[in-house]
């Protein structure tokens, strides 16, 4: 299955736009940034659309897209020199996070931005690393070792609740 | 806290009705009409775009940061250059105005020169300045799928190719081309050239930090993909580092590699290494055993000769092997420095695999090591190769635990050692905190009331930030910088050398003892 609509990039934000400004969000910590970010991914698509495979496929690209345009985003930021704190206001967002909540995910987001990507795709979305590296496009080994050098960085441990065990292999029955 | 915390809260992260009413809007529109999309969201200010003045002011750009930093590179080892080399690096040679005249440079762009500079500090302003303004040029939408001047040849701009670029790309370049300012600028400005380029690439640790200084921040891309130092054999050293320039979203085009050669005045050498390092990277989807076209069909070695004695690199299989044949006179144990006619890294997620040479230097002659490689290889994995390898013979281990002087202990976190060759007396201190590992080695003085004759000492933090290196000669510093831009460094394969070592050596004391 070719998924080549006219436009991919409505299909693709209807589908996955959460998912995309969760992956900002896990990155930045900042819902205005996650959301320029999310924009970014999808006015990029939307301008050079490309032929996917299926919606797993989309969401891949989608991810990687998101987790790169981050890296280049706060490189421009630091190139643009400056960004306007009033307009960073996060009030008109209101998030109620929990206290914990709120500590484990800035707990994420202060990792280097390559071990926040590992672990959000990791324990939030559930990835293999297999798929993991393939999204990345990282070796295997790669991500495995950023996730265990992640997960020494972080005072909190995350486990999964499936059936992968702390190195990222799956259990044995 | 537990990781239903973690998907609790991103749970919450939802795409607001306003925005998501903006983005429908947006991505419902014809594509040109989506160019002008600057404030869709409140929040973030972005650029204020610069009035156009064509790609070439990115290329000026490139031009002026990389003719600074090649040539600051070419010059550090032309020691019969004018006093102020600092700022002359940017002088174009003929070459190089040959090819900014083709490529109808105005010439009021932007230039590092010494005419227009007069402190570092201002050099580096003015570079910053032509970065700026190349990402501003390019921020405008007539210039967005624009070309860059892609920078590729030995030490000088031999050749510009003109290639198809991204947005993110083309950041991803000025990026690299800013961290390379910083290294070379941000020396001293008393001390020595010369020195200093001898001394980053004069110890096995050195070298590694300049080359991580080199693609610091190299994100994803930018991807390091190698390097090497070799030793002229009139003692001057030769180094050359690759990386891959890698599309955003694709995997890496070779031939984007954007390569960056610095100081080659010897030709055969650098292009044999290129295309090693282009086959083998060719070769790695090829189903086969080994690399066939690396020069020897299958198992094979490249030998690359300085210094009167023979050094490899030998591919085999899927291993890439490095070997430093037995030297046959010449070394000279005096210093740390001299004693290495050839040195290769490959590194691989900005992961050098050369830390242990300062002990290799030090304390041993050098013989055969092959250290196995592939892709996966973690800094850990070739240092721990390297110390199982080196001293898989006991009688050998036992001769590196004699030649310690004094039986390297723990005080608190430190690992304390000494090491004796040919008289002479080198020490390193490693220090290992939570943090930092901070290494001093340093040779002992002549006259104990003295300074060391010279010293080395440098730190990395666990962010992999080189925090300070210095050197010292009979106590006077001659060559000091200070690193803000963040280096690749595997902290935990740092600590895990240092612990293979003191084990080692702990388990080989007593018979030394006796």
């Amino acid at each position: 299955m070719n998924i080549t609509a006219s436009n991919i990039a409505l299909y693709a934000f209807e589908h996955f736009g959460d998912t995309v400004l969760r992956a900002a969000f896990s990155r930045t910590g900042n819902m205005a940034e996650a959301e320029d970010i999310t924009q970014d991914v999808f006015l990029k698509l939307h301008e050079h659309p490309v032929s996917f495979r299926n919606d797993e496929h989309i969401k891949a690209w989608l991810l990687r897209s998101a987790i790169n345009r981050c890296i280049n985003y706060h490189k421009s930021i630091r190139v643009k020199g400056h960004i306007d704190i009033a307009d960073m206001s996060e009030e008109r967002f209101a998030i109620p996070f929990t206290e914990s909540e709120s500590e484990l995910l800035s707990e994420v987001r202060e990792l280097p931005g390559k071990y926040s990507s590992v672990i959000y795709l990791y324990y939030y979305e559930g990835y293999s690393i297999r798929e993991i590296a393939e999204i990345l496009e990282k070796n295997e080994n790669t991500v495995s070792s950023l996730l265990r050098r992640a997960r020494k960085m972080m005072k909190t441990k995350l486990e999964r609740e499936d059936n992968y065990d702390e190195q990222g292999f799956q259990k044995r029955a | 806290m537990t990781n239903k915390d973690f998907k609790n809260g991103l749970d919450k992260i939802k795409c607001s009705g306003e925005f998501r009413k903006k983005m429908n809007d947006k991505l419902s529109a014809p594509i040109n009409e989506v160019h002008e999309y600057a404030n869709i969201v409140n929040g973030v200010d972005r650029v204020e775009k610069k009035p156009f003045r064509g790609i070439a002011i990115g290329t000026a750009a490139c031009i002026a940061v990389g003719a600074g930093v090649f040539g600051f590179y070419k010059l550090a080892n032309k020691p019969d250059m004018p006093n102020d080399p600092l700022f002359s690096v940017a002088e174009t040679s003929p070459a190089e105005e040959a090819t900014a005249a083709s490529t109808k440079k105005p010439s009021d762009e932007i230039t590092v020169g010494k005419d227009e500079v007069g402190t570092t500090e201002d050099l580096m302003k003015q570079i910053n300045s032509a970065i700026d303004n190349a990402y501003s040029a390019f921020q405008d939408p007539e210039n967005r799928n624009g070309k860059l001047w892609f920078i590729e040849g030995g030490g000088q701009f031999d050749s510009l190719y003109d290639v198809e670029i991204s947005e993110e790309e083309f950041v991803s370049v000025l990026d690299t081309l800013r961290t390379l300012s910083y290294e070379p600028f941000n020396i001293d400005d008393s001390s020595d050239p010369l020195e200093l380029s001898r001394n980053a690439y004069s110890s096995g640790a050195v070298t590694i930090r300049k080359d991580y200084i080199m693609f610091a921040e190299s994100y994803d891309n930018p991807s390091p993909l190698g390097s090497g130092c070799y030793f002229r054999p009139s003692g001057e050293e030769s180094c050359e580092k690759y990386a891959e320039l890698y599309n955003t979203l694709e995997k890496a085009r070779y031939d984007d590699v954007f390569t960056i050669v610095s100081d080659i005045n010897i030709g055969e050498y650098a292009d044999l290494k290129y295309d090693f390092f282009q086959k083998w990277r060719y070769s790695e989807d090829t189903e086969n055993a080994g690399y066939p076209d690396i020069y020897y069909k299958g198992t094979g070695r490249l030998r690359f000769d300085a210094f009167s004695h023979e050094n490899y690199a030998s591919v085999s299989g899927q291993k890439i092997f490095y070997s430093y044949d037995k030297e046959n006179g010449g070394y000279n144990f005096d210093s740390i420095h001299d004693s290495v006619g050839f040195d290769m890294e490959i590194v691989n997620d900005g992961y050098g695999k050369s830390l242990a040479r300062e002990i290799q230097h030090g304390a041993f002659h050098p013989v055969d090591i092959d250290l196995p490689y592939s892709e996966s290889s973690t800094n850990g994995d070739i240092i721990r190769e390297f110390v199982d390898q080196w001293y898989e013979n006991p009688d050998q281990k036992r001769e590196f635990a004699c030649n310690f002087d004094e039986l390297p202990y723990f005080i608190n976190t430190f690992l304390r050692a000494s090491f004796d060759e040919k008289s002479v007396k080198d020490h390193m201190i490693v220090t290992i905190d939570d943090e930092t590992i901070t290494y001093l080695i340093y040779s002992e003085p002549l006259v104990s009331s003295k300074s060391p004759e010279w010293s080395l000492s440098f730190s990395i933090d666990r962010d992999g930030i080189l925090r300070d290196y210095t050197r010292t000669e009979n106590g006077t510093v001659a060559a000091q910088y200070h690193v803000t831009e963040s280096v690749p460094f595997d902290y935990d394969a740092g600590v895990e050398y240092t612990e293979t070592m003191f084990n080692m050596i702990e388990t080989y004391r007593e018979p030394c003892k006796s």
